[in-house]
Formats: structure tokens, C-alpha cells, sequence
């Protein structure tokens, strides 16, 4: 075993609109207030080493937000995930941890795809021709923000499956997430005629492989 | 969460201001609880979430087991229109009630320019404006803060203003609001008990008298047994006060986020424009034992990664640099780091800052407010020019590239010579950058920043005319066309909003009229550029038949009764007067903390009593 502990943890109502970096300062925090053995960086500006996995997208929740915690000794991975519990604001809560094998591959990069599940908040009419329209697409292009300015993307390849609820008040949605591929959820609300306040979305899975079963990052550690 | 909050908040900016749910937040029970105060920030969460006060007064009222205290911040446009839209009133953070609900709201006032932003949040929490129209199921209005020493021109909004320091006051107020709650005792009693509490003072209870020219002529009490004046609340021993041991971590980024301790109150430097260094006085300070332990608490409790010593002048507390020594040595190994919020201007101060600042990121700030010897002796700034190059060549040697200098235009008796000084202080003080950074990638940089310097009250100054718009306009076209230099940058705040900071500084209550017009013009958050509009203030004055330049640019004669004038500090009008003849004088007065009792009247004083 290593030094390092992998935890996924829950993002809940009241952390929605919480930036990435608010997130991992957050953390910061709790981690200094936990009085963990953390390891820090070098160097004048010293920030205690813990990396997220793909950061999840501001006004989502989350059951499925996972961290690497790298610790200056060995430390139980329970004992980690109630002392920060104990510590974190109510929005966050971990719900699971594993101590790491020695060199294990870092989390952002072995990110896959994620599932999620969009709540509606009204009445939406046609949904089901809507998905099939859009499934039936070969390409959608929306325009994507970037530094360098906006460019055109094709998302249909990242959309791997949609589909609604039979009472018809919830989609769910598997599609890419990762550097090989990344799928905002919010994404796929304007070519099916949804405002990003209608819905409520929440990140339920991430995985690191697909094919031919879908591994969580802290699956791949048992196996 | 509401479902009409939850469809909004993706729709405005900076959603998370809104959601509360911070670590170390208190939610007492609502129901159970008898008495309910929400602390009421005329300003955005991101600026509110830094104010000392609050934190301090926060875990006070929930510190008493008959109260729950909460906090409400003014949302950004953005959220007030989609709130108006939902029709949402204003809610407190912690148990998301309508401020309506609210036995108490108390605002801080913390600067003039905030009053519209009160009267804003009366309005968006459907609570009528004015003191005289709200009725007996209505919050009771309370405000504090440096600016309720010089409230008039706010007074009609207000039920009761709270003088000086809040700590003990305040749980007074509390236990008879309790009282009055459980015994139903009508708001008019209540604000009767209220009124005879030191430092308490009930504006309803009183008018104001003015003669045939408008001029004001004081104020005549309503009622009997009143105070004629109103002393301001003094906490005489602070490390024997009240102070949290934890502090609210908001979950986003907000201005000034770390663990703050204040290592004293109040401030003796005598600057004769400066109305905090009037108004805190006498200066207190906490020990160094009690201090650490409190930072140790803080930092435990909020995992926080810096440090800051707050006070007027942290330089000029005694033990300063063995508290910043024993705090370095505890805290860097835990990547904590220690921060200074001002620094006097001296090597001195260059060295604790070299001390704790271990990476030189940002540049480093000087306040030598005046550009002449003569003007900085006539505002008592007491910097001479060599302890300004020291400081500026200390800070270039040890490695910062930018030096920021703060200046004042407007002073009294300034004249071109004085804005001459502040150019050549510049160009010596990047020739000095020059020395130490000839070889290094980056080049030295000198950043100017230059306000317009508005008369306050409870300062030698308080009697003076401000400057007109158009002279300080020609002063910064001056400053600008002379600062026009590679390596020096020239920042200048915006004349139209110190002028209406100048009239609301020493209004009287006629101005209310004004400040609910303006509101009703659109006018809000008028300390931000983005938002001032000066075109809807003219509006407002005009409307209500004030002349801003009777407040802002008239000279008071010695013997005008001033708006002020029941409102005390604990400085007495003879010493301020003193103090403005011997600016004119060009005489300068020394801390008396270092020399003898300079004689400016106060009631408790330690210096003087010394002898």
C-alpha cells in the first residue's frame, strides 16, 4: 500500500454553484482543520497535495465527485473519511475511501465517461421525438468558450445514451467525460428545447472504463 | 430550498451568495426561539462577509439563549430583479425568513455611500421605509458603525443608533427586547427603555430646529428625561472582551477570506482628516497571549491559510514584532501565512512585511497622503520625506517591484505646489525602483493613487468647504497630464461620488427626503462605479430642493451648531478646534501615546490619567 487515499464524496444542494477552485479550497481547509498528514508542495507558495478528479460543472450535484489525498504516512482510509466528515461543510459529505496501491495512475487521467440524471422541473412537451431527433443526428455542433475564443464542436460522439423516465420527469444521460472527451450535461438542454432553470442535474457516475463493465476509480483499486 | 429560489439562482451571477449553509454558520431553532435579529449588510455578501463587526456581533446575539441572530446581505441586480419577478422578499441566510419575520434588523453603517443600499433593502424586505410609518408588528430598525456618529441625514429610517462599541450594548439591547417580547410591552416603551441605555440614541424622540435661512439650529426632545447627548459605548479592556473563537468560511471567493483577530482598537496618530482615528479613541490593545490563543482557536475551526493582524495601524502595536515573529515561527510549517492589512510608513514597516511576505507577488502600499512637508505637518500626517524614501527604498532592496502611494487632493490650504510634490515623490520613488531592478526581468513600477479628500465629522477638519466638483477635476487633470511617465501609473477615485459622500458626511435630516428619492430614482450601490449616477442624484437634490454644495462646499463658522453636535465621540469640540488652528499654523501635534496627554478631552483615558 501506498501513502495516498482515493475518496468519492457527495456534492449536495447547497454547494451547487460552487466554482472547481472554491471546491478544492474548501477542501484546503477542511484538510488543515482535520489536522490530517497531509503532504504539502514545494516551494514558496506550499498547498497540501489532493487532486479532484474531472470537475464537476457549476449548478450540478453530485453522488459521484472523487479526490486523491497523498499523505506524508500511512494512514487507514476510514479513519481519513470520518475525521474530514467531521469536518466539512454540510454541503459535502464522503461517502467512501480507499487506501491507494503505491504508484497508482492519477485520477485525472483515467476518467472515461459519467451518467447523469436531470430532473425537470416543468411540464416539457415532445421530449420523446425530441431525443430520437437528436439521437438520429450524426452531428450536433454547439459553440464551445474557450480562452483562444468560441469554436464549433461536434458533441453527437460524446452522447453515448439518453433516455426519459416512463412518468416522464427525468432524463438520464451517459455520455463522455475526461480529457479524451467531455460532455457538459447543460449541453444537451438547448438542442431538446430545456432552459438550464427548468432542470435540476446531478452527476451520478463516474467511470474509467466502459467496455465490457463500467469501473468506478475506486473499483479499479480492488481489481 | 424554495422552488422559485431554486429556478432562479442558475440565472444570476455569483449564485452561491445566496445559498447559504457555510461551515460554522448558527442555526438556532426558530420556533423555540424567542427573539430574532438578522444583521443587515448594505452591500454585497462578497464585501459583507469581510466586516469585523459582524463577526463579532454575530455569535453575541446567538451567544444569548433568548436570541437567534442571522445575517442578510443586499443581493447584486441581478438576483433583485429575478426576485421582484418571483415576487421573493428579502430573506435571511440561515433560515431563509423573510427579514419581515424579524424582531430586530440592525444595519451597519460603514460608509455614506451606503444609505440607499439600506434604504434598498427596507424596500426589497417589503418593510416601509420610514421610522414614523412602521407600525408595531414591524422590525425594529437599528444601525451601527462609524458612520452613526454623523447619521442625520439616515435618521428617519431608523428606529434606534447604536454609538462606539457594540460588544456590551448590544446584549443590553437584546435582554430588554426580550423583555418587551415576553411581556408585550409596546414598541414606543421599548424604544423609551432603549433611549435612556448609554450610547442609545432614539431620533423619533426628537426634532430637529432650523431658523428662517434653513440653517440648522439643533435638536428638541419630544419627550422628558432624554439625553441632550448621547455618549458613544466604550469597551475599556479588550482582551477582557468578547471575542469569537470561530468564523463563518464562506464556501466562495470574497474579499479579505482569513482568520482575523484585531490586535487593538483605536488610534492616536492625530491625522487631522482622519474621523476613525477620532472617534475609536482611546487606543486598546490585546496582549499577545490572548491573541494567540485566539488565532490558534480561528485557525482550528476554519482551516483558514492566512493570517491577518486587523487594526487601524497594526505597526503601531507595542508588541508587533514579537507577535509576528511567534506567529510565523508557529504557523509556516502548516503553509499558514501572516498578513499586515496597512503599513505605517517607515523601514520599520518594511521589515515585518519582508518578514511574513516570503513571496513578493503583489506590491507593497504607502499612505504619504500629502505631497509636501508643509501640507502633510497642516494634516498632521507626521512622515517626513527621508522616513518615505527609506521606506520605498527598503521595499525596492528587499525585492518588491511595485510601490503604491496613497495621496488625498482637496486637503485644506493645498495649493499646485503640494500636487507638484506628489509628481516628484513619485519620479524619486521609481528612480530609487531603478537602483534595485536595473538588471531583473521585470521593470519597477510606481502606482499613484489619489482621492478626493471629503471633510468629516469629529475631525479639526469638520468645519471646512470640501472642494468644488470642478476644482478637483482640474487638480486630477493636473495630477494626470504631470504623472504621464513610463514606470508610474495614475489611479484617481471618481469626484461626483466624494462629493455625495461630502454631502451625506455632514447633512442633516432634511437630507432623508433626498436619499428615499434618490432610491426611488434607481439609485443603489453608489460606492461602485458601475452603478453611481450622478445624473439620478442632481435628480434627487432638485427634487427635494437641497443644494449639495450647502453641505459639501461651505465653510462652517466656529460657532454653527452642527448636526453632530449631541453625537459624541468622547473628543471635545475645543480640542478639534485647537487642532484646525494649529493646521493652519502648519503645527504639528505628536502621538500622545509617545509624548504627553495632547489634552483632546476624552472621558477615559489611560495616557492621561498617566500624568
Amino acid at each position: 500500500m501506498g501513502k495516498s487515499i482515493r475518496v468519492r464524496f457527495q456534492v449536495k444542494e447547497t454547494c451547487r454553484f460552487i466554482s472547481h477552485l472554491d471546491k478544492v479550497r474548501s477542501f484546503e481547509r477542511a484538510i488543515r482543520r482535520a489536522q490530517l498528514p497531509i503532504a504539502y508542495s514545494q516551494g514558496f507558495n506550499r498547498r497540501p497535495r489532493f487532486a479532484f478528479a474531472q470537475a464537476l460543472p457549476v449548478g450540478v450535484t453530485s453522488d459521484a465527485e472523487y479526490a486523491d489525498f497523498h499523505l506524508t504516512e500511512y494512514l487507514e482510509a476510514e479513519r481519513l473519511k470520518i475525521a474530514l466528515n467531521q469536518v466539512l461543510p454540510s454541503g459535502f459529505y464522503v461517502l467512501e475511501a480507499v487506501n491507494l496501491p503505491a504508484r497508482a495512475e492519477a485520477l485525472m487521467t483515467i476518467i472515461q465517461a459519467a451518467a447523469y440524471r436531470i430532473k425537470l422541473l416543468e411540464q416539457a412537451s415532445e421530449l420523446p421525438d425530441k431525443i430520437g431527433n437528436l439521437l438520429a443526428q450524426k452531428s450536433i455542433y454547439i459553440d464551445k468558450h474557450t480562452k483562444k475564443g468560441s469554436k464549433q464542436v461536434n458533441i453527437r460522439p460524446w452522447i453515448y445514451q439518453l433516455e426519459l423516465n416512463e412518468d416522464g420527469t427525468e432524463l438520464s444521460l451517459v455520455c463522455a467525460c475526461g480529457s479524451q472527451g467531455n460532455l457538459r450535461p447543460m449541453d444537451i438542454l438547448e438542442p431538446l428545447g430545456l432552459k438550464l432553470e427548468e432542470v435540476l442535474i446531478h452527476r451520478e457516475a463516474l467511470w474509467i472504463e466502459m467496455d465490457p463493465v463500467r469501473r468506478t476509480p475506486i473499483d479499479i483499486v480492488g481489481g | 430550498m424554495d422552488k422559485k429560489l431554486l429556478q432562479i439562482l442558475p440565472q444570476v451571477s455569483s449564485p452561491a451568495r445566496y445559498t447559504n449553509g457555510e461551515l460554522n454558520a448558527i442555526h438556532k431553532d426558530w420556533d423555540t426561539t424567542t427573539l430574532k435579529m438578522c444583521l443587515a449588510f448594505p452591500d454585497i455578501y462578497d464585501i459583507g462577509m469581510a466586516n469585523l463587526g459582524f463577526k463579532i456581533l454575530y455569535h453575541i446575539i446567538n451567544q444569548q439563549q433568548a436570541c437567534l441572530g442571522e445575517r442578510a446581505y443586499l443581493p447584486w441586480i441581478d438576483m433583485q430583479e429575478q426576485m421582484i419577478k418571483a415576487g421573493l422578499p428579502l430573506t435571511a441566510l440561515e433560515s431563509g425568513k423573510p427579514l419581515s419575520e424579524f424582531d430586530i434588523i440592525g444595519f451597519t453603517l460603514q460608509h455614506e455611500t451606503s444609505y440607499t443600499n439600506v434604504v434598498k433593502m427596507l424596500d426589497l424586505a417589503d418593510i416601509p421605509r420610514f421610522s414614523a410609518e412602521r407600525k408595531e408588528t414591524d422590525p425594529l430598525i437599528i444601525a451601527g458603525g462609524p458612520c452613526s456618529f454623523n447619521c442625520e441625514p439616515i435618521v428617519d429610517f431608523l428606529d434606534c443608533v447604536v454609538l462606539g462599541d457594540g460588544e456590551e450594548v448590544l446584549k443590553q439591547i437584546l435582554e430588554l427586547a426580550v423583555a418587551a417580547k415576553e411581556q408585550n410591552i409596546a414598541k414606543e416603551e421599548l424604544l423609551r427603555q432603549l433611549a435612556k441605555l448609554e450610547g442609545v440614541y432614539v431620533p423619533r424622540f426628537y426634532r430637529a430646529v432650523y431658523n428662517d435661512n434653513g440653517d440648522y439650529m439643533g435638536l428638541e426632545p419630544l419627550k422628558q428625561d432624554l439625553p441632550l447627548e448621547i455618549n458613544k459605548n466604550l469597551v475599556e479592556n479588550l482582551d477582557q472582551a468578547f471575542y469569537p473563537d470561530t468564523a463563518i468560511v464562506p464556501y466562495t471567493k470574497v474579499v479579505f477570506e482569513r482568520a482575523v483577530v484585531e490586535v487593538m482598537r483605536g488610534c492616536t496618530r492625530g491625522c487631522r482628516f482622519c474621523q476613525a482615528g477620532m472617534i475609536y479613541r482611546p487606543v486598546r490593545e490585546r496582549s499577545v497571549e490572548v491573541l494567540k490563543k485566539q488565532v490558534a482557536q480561528l485557525i482550528k475551526n476554519t482551516g483558514y491559510e492566512e493570517i491577518s493582524l486587523s487594526s487601524l495601524s497594526t505597526g503601531d502595536y507595542s508588541c508587533i514584532q514579537q507577535l509576528i515573529s511567534e506567529l510565523v515561527q508557529e504557523y509556516e510549517g502548516q503553509g499558514v501565512s501572516v498578513a499586515l492589512p496597512s503599513l505605517r510608513v517607515d523601514s520599520f514597516s518594511v521589515k515585518l512585511a519582508e518578514q511574513i511576505q516570503k513571496v513578493r507577488k503583489s506590491g507593497i502600499t504607502f499612505a504619504p497622503e500629502a505631497g509636501t512637508q508643509r501640507l502633510r505637518d497642516v494634516i498632521n500626517k507626521n512622515v517626513t520625506e527621508a522616513d518615505l524614501y527609506d521606506a520605498v527604498e527598503s521595499a525596492f532592496q528587499a525585492g518588491w517591484h511595485q510601490v503604491k502611494l496613497y495621496f488625498m487632493i482637496g486637503l485644506p490650504t493645498e495649493e499646485f505646489a503640494d500636487l507638484d510634490g506628489i509628481v516628484s515623490i513619485a519620479k524619486n520613488a521609481l528612480e530609487i525602483g531603478w537602483k534595485y531592478h536595473q538588471k531583473g526581468r521585470r521593470k519597477p513600477t510606481v502606482v499613484v493613487s489619489v482621492s478626493s479628500f471629503v471633510p468629516k465629522s469629529h475631525t479639526p477638519f469638520q468645519w471646512e468647504a470640501m472642494d468644488s466638483i470642478e476644482v478637483l477635476l482640474e487638480k486630477q487633470a493636473y495630477l494626470r497630464k504631470h504623472l504621464s511617465h513610463p514606470g508610474i501609473s495614475f489611479q484617481y477615485h471618481n469626484v461626483h461620488i466624494s462629493y455625495l459622500e461630502a454631502i451625506l458626511a455632514r447633512g442633516d435630516r432634511r437630507l432623508a427626503a433626498t436619499i428615499a428619492r434618490a432610491v426611488d430614482l434607481g439609485c443603489q450601490f453608489d460606492s461602485w462605479h458601475e452603478c453611481f449616477d450622478f445624473k439620478l442624484w442632481e435628480q434627487a437634490l432638485q427634487d427635494t430642493n437641497i443644494d449639495g454644495n450647502y453641505f459639501a462646499n461651505r465653510q462652517r463658522a466656529k460657532d454653527e451648531i452642527l448636526p453632530w453636535d449631541h453625537l459624541k465621540c468622547g473628543v471635545s469640540k475645543g480640542y478639534l478646534w485647537r487642532e484646525r488652528e494649529k493646521a493652519f499654523k502648519e503645527e504639528t501635534t505628536p502621538d500622545c501615546r509617545f509624548t504627553n496627554c495632547t489634552g483632546c478631552g476624552l472621558p477615559k483615558c489611560n495616557i492621561r490619567d498617566r500624568g
